[in-house]
């Protein structure tokens, strides 16, 4: 997982959350973030595809629960 | 202002999608129920505006596949129904039934009993009878919309199994854009006048240089795509929007072509003004506005040459500059589906609107009647006519596009929207009068009104178009008024002004019409009385 996709992550989830950016970090995940429940969740996967431009599959949508997984998912994306 | 959007599936995304709106969502498929429940959070008192957007394969259930179930969409129309008769101050949008195009018939699908095709037409003209006779009701064509862009484009299988979310973002966002569009068109914010270049902007070359005849304006190729353009103007002028022409040409060159080429879709005549020559265009379009009595920020510019663009932006930045297509071929498209809808938009089509260029150009004819005439014997010459109505059901969406859109012959500036002036012609101590203007030139159409309560002999709202402005026929008005003061007991008229930045016009109207200031706020707010003789 690269440095610059995290952060891209970051700023994606915390933007759709409404929390500072401070709030959210590589560990942060639907189980340890209060906002972010499953309805938040569908929000975050959908603003993954608009500004990655990468489509989410149904069985992707339910396993990228965690920034790492998301920022993992975008390094992939690229290569 | 707040609105409150309801939906029998996940539409949370559109909240974000909808911002700067404030919206707040309803509990998940609670559509249906928040809608016919009185204490539901629809029924708060804090909501200004329900959106229903519902998923009509959702609403259609098992149906949708050929079982014969109850399905819920009948449902949904009687509770938008009584929804809206209930909840009269409230506007409602929704959006009409969109099935997906699969067909579990396949190909018999249109000739069968069971045909969904035809379910949903019988469905969506039930809708749109609806919407026709309920003022606060808002319809979208939801398929108009996936027409244009395409279900696999819009609908996401992989978020609606994962999480109920049936639109992709690029379904959101126009779904976003068709709701404020939608309102923003209902409450007439729509622009009045469009300016257009000529030269590569309503058809292809420079006349100047290759003659009346040889421009690009034909059935074929680049020159069918001018034609095309010409085609959706045409149509624009019959919503009430006005055409304009600000061109840095010869006038000769221009003449020729209007009289030569028969290609031209537009003539001479469905251009409310022309100004053709080789002054600065943000001095012309002033020339324009000030001819026509409408302010600048009324205004859209089309333009090919970004120079020109740009120095319309910033010597004139209340008007609106949009870019413009690079290709000939985008154009008709662009302006049908961009163009239009952004800042023309209209959710009612008034028969004011469909002749409007006429009342213009007539207006321009009397200017010059004026010039030679002392005013009385040049009202004398009009051969006025003028026909007034009162609380007329027919004419409430006239008479609330009035309110939204009048600023100069304004004395109060209250805005209103349809369910309002439905609320004043249906109250008993109410009254809504029109002015109907006709006179040997042409019908104006309706141009005046008044709002009147009848208890106090108060006029909470006088205006009139500027069209009309100067011919004393304010004084009918003011007339019909006190008639129907006194027949409900009054013994005078109160007037009131409320000052704005545009109405200066009528700052001294009310002395002017007899009446006596009996209250004068330091901010120019002031109350005047008359008594009835």
């Amino acid at each position: 997982m690269s440095e610059q996709s995290l952060q891209k992550v970051i700023a994606l989830v915390a933007e759709v959350l409404n929390v500072p950016a401070v709030k959210v970090n590589v560990g942060s995940s639907i189980e340890t973030l209060q906002e972010w429940d499953s309805e938040a969740h569908m929000e975050i996967c959908l603003a993954f595809e608009a500004r990655f431009g990468a489509p989410l599959d149904m069985d992707t949508i339910g396993e990228v629960t965690s920034v790492r997984a998301l920022a993992d998912l975008l390094d992939k994306g690229k290569g | 202002m707040k609105t409150l959007l309801l939906s029998n599936i996940n539409m949370k995304p559109l909240v974000a999608a909808l911002r700067p709106m404030e919206v707040v969502s309803g509990e998940y498929g609670s559509l249906l129920l928040d809608l016919v429940n009185p204490q539901s959070v629809a029924a708060g008192a804090d909501i200004d505006r329900v959106l229903c957007l519902h998923d009509s394969d959702g609403l259609l259930g098992d149906a949708l596949y050929g079982e014969d179930t109850p399905d819920q969409c009948e449902a949904l129309i009687a509770a938008l129904d009584g929804y809206c008769a209930r909840q009269p101050g409230k506007i409602v949008v929704s959006h009409t039934f969109c099935f997906s195009s699969a067909r579990w018939l396949t190909y018999a699908d249109p000739l069968q009993p069971q045909s969904l095709r035809t379910r949903e037409t019988a469905l969506n003209d039930r809708l749109l009878a609806l919407a026709k006779r309920t003022p606060n009701l808002v319809l979208i064509d939801l398929e108009g919309i996936v027409r244009r862009h395409g279900e696999a484009a819009l609908y996401s299988p992989a978020f609606w199994y994962a999480g109920r979310i049936r639109y992709t973002s690029l379904g959101f966002r126009e779904l976003a854009t068709a709701v404020q569009q939608a309102l923003d068109a209902y409450g007439n914010k729509a622009k009045k006048v469009l300016v257009l270049d000529l030269d590569n902007t309503l058809w292809g070359g420079i006349a100047g240089e290759t003659g009346p005849m040889d421009i690009a304006l034909s059935e074929e190729g680049a020159g069918r795509c001018y034609r095309d353009f010409q085609r959706a103007l045409k149509a624009l002028t019959r919503t009430g929007v006005l055409l304009a022409i600000c061109s840095k040409n010869n006038p000769g060159d221009v003449d020729e072509v209007f009289e030569r080429n028969p290609m031209m879709i537009l003539r001479r005549g469905d251009f409310a003004s022309l100004r053709v020559n080789w002054e600065p265009k943000p001095q012309n379009i002033a020339d324009i506005a000030q001819v026509l009595d409408l302010g600048l920020d009324s205004f859209v510019f089309l333009d090919d040459n970004p120079v020109e663009r740009s120095l319309m932006a910033t010597t004139c930045p209340e008007v609106t500059v949009p870019d413009f297509p690079a290709k000939p071929e985008e154009l008709p498209g662009w302006f049908r589906n961009v163009i239009v809808p952004r800042y023309f938009g209209k959710y009612v089509i008034s028969a004011e609107d469909r002749n409007k260029t006429e009342q213009y150009r007539a207006n321009e004819v009397r200017h010059g009647l004026a010039q030679k005439l002392d005013l009385d014997s040049f009202l004398a010459e009009l051969g006025i006519d003028c026909t007034l109505h009162v609380n007329e059901p027919e004419l409430i969406a006239r008479a609330a596009q009035m309110t939204q859109k009048t600023n100069q012959f304004n004395l109060t500036t209250r805005r209103y929207q349809i369910p309002d002036v439905k609320r004043f012609v249906e109250s008993p101590d109410h009254a809504v009068i029109l002015l109907d203007y006709k006179d040997k030139f042409g019908s104006e159409g309706i141009v005046g009104l008044a709002i009147l309560d009848l208890t106090e002999g108060r006029f909470d709202t006088f205006l009139m178009s500027c069209r009309v402005i100067g011919r004393k026929v304010e004084d009918r008005i003011i007339a019909k008024a006190g008639e129907l003061v006194r027949a409900h007991g009054g013994t005078k008229l109160i007037g009131e002004l409320i000052p704005t930045r545009k109405n200066g016009l009528v700052a001294s109207f009310f002395e002017d019409h007899g009446f006596a200031v009996v209250k004068a706020e330091p901010d120019g707010h002031k109350i005047y009385e008359k008594a009835l003789a």
